[in-house]
């Protein structure tokens, strides 16, 4: 057996784990070319300016939320498979014998989904072309082309960063010694001391940054429109990794919660996931935040431009309201589906852990019904604790806006939201429904 | 009256291509209130199989269990769950407690399970960890503590919602020897005092010295029965004399110590 075989046999053998590291690789394959293909279409490149000003901004976005997907899918996924590698090393692997296995799935790995990615960019380019067209209002529809630029930008692109995101990643692994690989759970988490005053400086930072978006004018919005974006940003960050412990704590504190029935499970498994995964939360919940407020924001903007005497200075501002749209819909979606990916990927990499917590308590006698409150309260607040979060800071986000603007919509900014919680709530129940048939609810033996 | 009552207990494995292995051969097996009776047999003699069917996690081929009255294998998966954690207490060689919990979140969890009210919980908690003596250990998370010590959490946590039968699998399989030895005494300690019923699962001759009464089953089949008299040092040495007549691998027991 060479190592390029092993390499082999070991994404056929663990296709669960790869299956969503390669998804989402395939997905962001698969967005970058559509994106790449659509602003190198020859009908687009003569058009106005303007608009291709918007579309390589667009781009740029695409392009940095490619870069940083595919290295957060990358590293959740080999983070889940340390313990793999260790073994690989106990039983002899040199460790130039293990990077080049961890770059030779890489390769592979990134050939399969850069192929897949293109293929169903090239599929999904009509239906996104014709929207497209209609949205611009043009006569005809725009015919589906395979632009080699776009095709070649792509495949390159993507290969340089699977190859360098792996071998990044292959020389990190290959440092580590092998207790610290096969040692399972990270006592890190209990080192971090608990800090009541920090936990106090989250809610004062969010209140402030509400506050000042309230009192946001023309006037002072030079001023204040970065602090408050700081203090935001600050406040989610110590909200979920200090403020959440401190709530944990308080609820913990009372025993009649605390020592009812599931409760308990529930509260200390997610306390410690809330530890592990605060990061992750405050990324998922900017990420939020931004998706309700793009979306908000691009739909008032059009009705802005349309009121002002921006008209008078663009020929086509139907056009420009409709591409704004599209683009704040698209880039909404992309991280929609990011978000949601991030916290998919966090509940398959600790899994294995969570597994062997639920076996002992079939042991110790939990019904089969207590066990699925227990899954979906973990999982369910894992999906709308950052979601409700993100959703506050885009309410006081638009009705800053609207104040800026004078252009208030919120009806429209409830069916956002409301979009939002239904997308998500179908994310939410997906996830769960496959983690709990991946931890195999049947009774397992003793041994 | 019997605790524990197995009659003609037949569990067949039926594996890829039609192969057939007796795992378990016409069992029959009583446990009276307040024994201490432990299961010995080489490796694959079945001896975990007939546990599991025990402790329904697995249902047998033939044959009929009853635990207190209740027959396992006729309960749905939820009656399943709640007559584990009211009718039995599990001790395992690997403790399976949960890392997530603290030591004591682990002991009160099936009165927990059950609704049962915290000054109740506290009430029982108390004796009981007192008794173990790791009353200081309840705020540690499971890392923190020795094996030993794991093991004194998993016997308080098995025995708090006071179970009609403990049953244990390879208990001391884990531990260094003075800690198999301070557990096993617990355990006596337990069934004289308190009349606890207890059935252990074991291979280690040191460990089934304890019991009142041991059963060798070897494949499949019971071989033989032997009672302790007053000596449990008398008593390893019956032990042995009839591992030796029994045969079978039992090269990964330690066999000095006593």
């Amino acid at each position: 057996m060479t190592l390029r075989s092993l390499a082999f046999s070991n994404i056929r053998g663990n296709w669960r784990s790869y299956g969503a590291f390669f998804m989402s690789s395939v997905f962001s394959v698969m967005i970058f070319y559509m994106y790449a293909a659509f602003v190198a279409h020859p009908d687009l490149a003569s058009e106005a300016s303007k608009v291709r000003v918007g579309m390589v901004l667009c781009q740029f976005v695409i392009v940095m939320f490619s870069f940083w997907f595919v290295l957060y899918a990358n590293s959740a996924f080999l983070r889940s498979r340390r313990k793999e590698f260790g073994l690989f090393f106990m039983f002899g692997m040199t460790r130039m014998q293990l990077r080049r296995l961890i770059v030779y799935e890489g390769i592979l790995i990134a050939l399969a989904a850069i192929a897949a990615g293109i293929g169903l960019g090239i599929f999904f380019s009509k239906p996104f072309l014709m929207t497209l067209a209609v949205l611009l209002g043009m006569k005809d529809s725009i015919a589906v082309a395979v632009p080699l630029d776009a095709l070649w930008m792509t495949a390159g692109g993507f290969f340089i960063l699977f190859i360098s995101i792996s071998i990044v990643k292959a020389l990190q692994l290959a440092r580590l010694e092998i207790t610290e690989l096969l040692q399972l759970t990270d006592e890190e988490e209990e080192r971090t001391p608990h800090s009541p005053s920090l936990a106090w400086l989250a809610i004062a930072a969010l209140a402030a940054s509400y506050g000042m978006a309230l009192v946001l004018n023309a006037a002072n919005f030079n001023r204040l429109a970065p602090i408050i974006l700081l203090l935001a940003i600050a406040g989610t960050y110590l909200l979920f990794t200090r403020f959440s412990e401190q709530l944990l704590r308080f609820i913990i504190g009372s025993s009649s919660i605390y020592y009812y029935r599931t409760n308990m499970i529930v509260l200390a498994q997610l306390g410690l996931k809330l530890k592990k995964n605060a990061r992750m939360l405050f990324a998922v919940s900017i990420l939020s935040a931004i998706i309700v407020t793009a979306s908000g924001t691009v739909y008032m903007l059009g009705l802005a431009v349309q009121l002002d005497n921006v008209q008078t200075q663009y020929e086509d501002p139907q056009g420009i309201i409709s591409l704004t749209m599209f683009i704040g819909a698209f880039i909404s979606f992309l991280f929609f589906i990011a978000s949601g990916s991030m916290i998919y990927f966090k509940l398959f990499t600790d899994l294995q852990e969570d597994q062997s917590e639920y076996k002992a308590l079939t042991l110790v006698g939990i019904t089969p019904a207590e066990l699925r409150t227990i899954i979906s309260m973990q999982v369910g607040m894992l999906f709308f604790a950052p979601c409700l979060v993100g959703i506050i800071h885009a309410l006081f986000a638009l009705k800053a806006l609207d104040n800026l603007l004078m252009v208030s919509n919120w009806l429209y900014s409830f069916v956002i939201i409301g979009i939002y919680i239904g997308l998500q709530t179908i994310y939410f129940l997906v996830a769960c429904h496959s983690y709990m048939k991946s931890i195999s609810l049947t009774k397992g033996s003793l041994k | 009256m019997s605790v524990l009552n197995v009659q003609q207990l037949h569990k067949t494995y039926i594996s890829k291509g039609n192969i057939v292995c007796r795992a378990l051969n016409d069992i029959d097996l009583q446990v009276e209130q307040g024994e201490f009776v432990g299961i010995m047999g080489p490796s694959g003699s079945g001896k975990t199989t007939l546990l599991n069917l025990l402790a329904a996690t697995d249902r047998p081929t033939s044959g009929h269990i009853e635990i207190n009255g209740i027959d396992p294998s006729k309960l749905s998966d939820k009656q399943l769950a709640l007559f584990r954690r009211r009718e039995l207490g599990f001790i395992f060689q690997n403790f399976n407690l949960l890392d997530s919990l603290t030591i004591k979140e682990n002991i009160v969890l099936p009165l927990v399970l059950e609704g049962t009210a915290p000054k109740l919980i506290e009430a029982k908690l108390k004796p009981l960890v007192e008794w173990l003596q790791i009353a200081d250990l309840l705020s540690k998370r499971t890392y923190a503590v020795s094996g030993g010590q794991k093991q004194r959490a998993a016997i308080a946590r098995a025995l708090i919602h006071e179970p009609s039968i403990l049953l244990a699998d390879e208990l001391t399989g884990s531990l260094d020897s003075g800690a198999a030895k301070d557990v096993m005494e617990l355990l006596k300690e337990l069934n004289e005092r308190q009349q606890a019923t207890i059935f252990i699962v074991t291979h280690d001759p040191f460990t089934a010295s304890y019991c009142q009464r041991i059963v060798f089953i070897k494949d499949g089949a019971i071989f033989s029965e032997i009672r302790r008299g007053s000596n449990r040092q008398a008593f390893f040495q019956q032990i042995l004399d009839v591992l030796s007549v029994l045969g079978g691998n039992f090269n990964d027991t330690p066999f000095a110590r006593i």
